[in-house]
């Protein structure tokens, strides 16, 4: 168990789940929360992943985390691409975290 | 911005009235379990499993399945609270004593890591899973944890919000500096006191 | 169309007439002042407020093709949900409901997307692909379209006299269904849950290099998921669209 992995490297240790889950959605379903904070459509943006170099539609990730966050992981190798949270202090702030993306293509209007 | 007014008709979950001593601020009451996850439920077998305690110690120490059951076991009975406003009374869980663990390890930490598998994190000061607060769980209601629910073991720290009870949970890192883990560094409380609505930072 | 750059906001819809689809289903035609148009399978976001300040959100799929006049959403009743109640079991005509989108650009289909389609839906999972089958049919495309919908029940299964007259009218749309826990008497649909051989029986082949869309419940998208996989489908062809544990928002 390697005990020195922060929580954005997913252990190399365990078993990956690629079925039995029932609660994860698509990345799709944080479209509402990132329309708050980005001026442009996500879901159809290219993510590449940090640890793995996948690339993938931000609409394609696992998407995790119910009340508490929003955290998008990679649907290669599980890795933490994206999290962000809304916090009601100060009449509502966003905390968002990307550092387990390497990069973003956003389009700046729908593919034609 | 302007307030939203009401939708006609619509009153949401509200809080049960009774027990209203018992329950802390902004915290309704479920019959349920709610589960809430940061990644998928990882699966690992049991014959794989171990934990460890290392960082700030004379000698790191580690238990495979098998140990960890040779040790001392409690039954705890205690009401559990969550960030996103749900409580539940009378949990029942058996596990070690995290004093039990640390029994016979010398430091100086000031501060515990709990590591998971999956990669979550949580941080809390040693004070906190010392003296009879906190567990490493294996069984709910007397019967082995599900991984759902974070099997084979959670950390257990009732007295705080239920996400520094850490799923999925491998090992303490014992450290000399304070290191915030997954919720903490989003905004999160620090410490998560429910008593005191320690929900996130600032609070 | 839908409008990619004006940052959504909050409006207030009215509600212009309620659709019963099955016993615990109803589909919510709305009234949304200024709607710019959406694509099939997009969302979108309804919030309420109670009289003290309380708010619950959830999303909802349109089931409206984009063509229609009227913007509509199918909504399912879950006994231990929250806004699921309230709107199939409250709301009236004329209330006002408020609500953002279109929402959620990944998970559509254009007809300019071509096909052929495959479209899996599980439960409730088939409102969002119920907008593609629409506005397919309101633009006369000539894409195949092959549906297969499962159901616990003949009674739960929504849309079914529409998907009929779909399958008898035209030619290149299939619907085959799948009910998994009753079938009435004389049922000549499948009798199980969905596996690869239901899926190798129907007429696209992973050779054909369908677009395939999987939307109901997470553990019926997953298992619909791996088996397209199983039998050959090109993961970068499906796209999912996952409700999570209840199989539809509560």
């Amino acid at each position: 168990m390697n005990d020195t992995a922060d929580w954005r490297t997913t252990s190399h240790n365990y078993p990956r789940s690629t079925a039995g889950e029932t609660f994860r959605l698509d990345g799709n379903a944080a479209a509402g929360l990132l329309s708050e904070i980005f001026a442009l459509e996500m879901t159809t943006a290219e993510t590449r992943c940090a640890m793995c170099d996948a690339s993938a539609p931000l609409g394609s990730l696992m998407m995790y985390g119910g009340q508490m966050g929003t955290v998008l992981r990679c649907p290669t190798c599980d890795h933490v691409q994206m999290r962000i949270t809304h916090i009601p202090t100060n009449d509502g702030q966003y905390w968002l975290d990307m550092s387990g993306m390497t990069s973003l293509r956003i389009r700046s209007s729908f593919p034609t | 911005m302007r307030s939203p007014s009401a939708s006609r008709g619509f009153r949401g979950r509200r809080p049960r009235p009774e027990d209203s001593r018992r329950i802390p601020p902004g915290q309704y009451l479920v019959d349920d379990f709610p589960v809430l996850s940061a990644g998928p439920t990882p699966h690992t077998p049991l014959e794989r499993w171990d934990f460890t305690v290392n960082g700030e110690v004379d000698e790191p120490r580690r238990w495979t399945w098998d140990e960890f059951q040779q040790l001392p076991r409690e039954t705890v009975t205690r009401d559990i609270h969550c960030v996103t406003k749900w409580s539940k009374f009378d949990t029942t869980w058996t596990g070690v004593s995290v004093d039990t663990l640390l029994q016979h390890i010398t430091t100086s930490a000031s501060h515990v890591v709990a590591f998971c598998d999956g990669g979550y994190t949580t941080n809390l000061p040693l004070e906190d899973v010392t003296d009879g607060k906190a567990w490493i769980a294996y069984w709910y209601a007397g019967t082995p944890l599900e991984p759902l629910h974070g099997g084979p073991a959670r950390l257990l720290v009732p007295h705080l919000y239920f996400w520094k009870s850490a799923k999925w949970v491998r090992g303490l890192r014992l450290v000399d500096h304070d290191e915030p883990g997954f919720w903490e560094t989003l905004g999160y409380h620090n410490y998560g006191d429910p008593w005191k609505e320690q929900r996130y930072r600032g609070d | 169309m839908p409008d990619t750059l004006t940052r959504l906001a909050w409006q207030l819809a009215t509600v212009v007439r309620l659709i019963e689809e099955t016993p615990t289903v109803k589909s919510l035609v709305l009234d949304v002042p200024g709607w710019k148009g959406h694509f099939a399978g997009q969302h979108l976001d309804v919030r309420l407020t109670a009289e003290d300040g309380y708010q619950a959100e959830r999303s909802y799929s349109i089931a409206s093709a984009p063509a229609e006049s009227q913007l509509k959403i199918t909504v399912e009743r879950l006994d231990d949900g929250e806004v699921s109640p309230y709107l199939v079991g409250e709301l009236r005509t004329a209330d006002e409901l408020e609500l953002r989108g279109p929402i959620g650009g990944w998970f559509t289909w254009r007809p300019a997307d071509g096909g052929p389609v495959l479209l899996i839906a599980g439960g409730t999972g088939i409102v969002p692909l119920m907008s593609m089958i629409r506005q397919r049919a309101a633009v006369k495309s000539p894409v195949p379209v092959s549906l297969l919908y499962s159901s616990r029940s003949v009674d739960e299964l929504i849309y079914r006299d529409e998907l009929e007259r779909h399958a008898a009218m035209d030619a290149h749309f299939e619907a085959v269904y799948t009910l998994t826990r009753s079938q009435p008497v004389g049922w000549e649909g499948y009798r199980r849950r969905l596996d690869t051989t239901m899926l190798e029986e129907l007429r696209f082949t992973p050779a054909d290099r369908p677009l395939v869309y999987i939307c109901g419940p997470t553990a019926f998208v997953e298992t619909a998921a791996t088996a397209c996989v199983e039998i050959g489908h090109a993961p970068d062809r499906i796209k999912t669209e996952r409700f999570g544990p209840t199989g539809g928002t509560a």
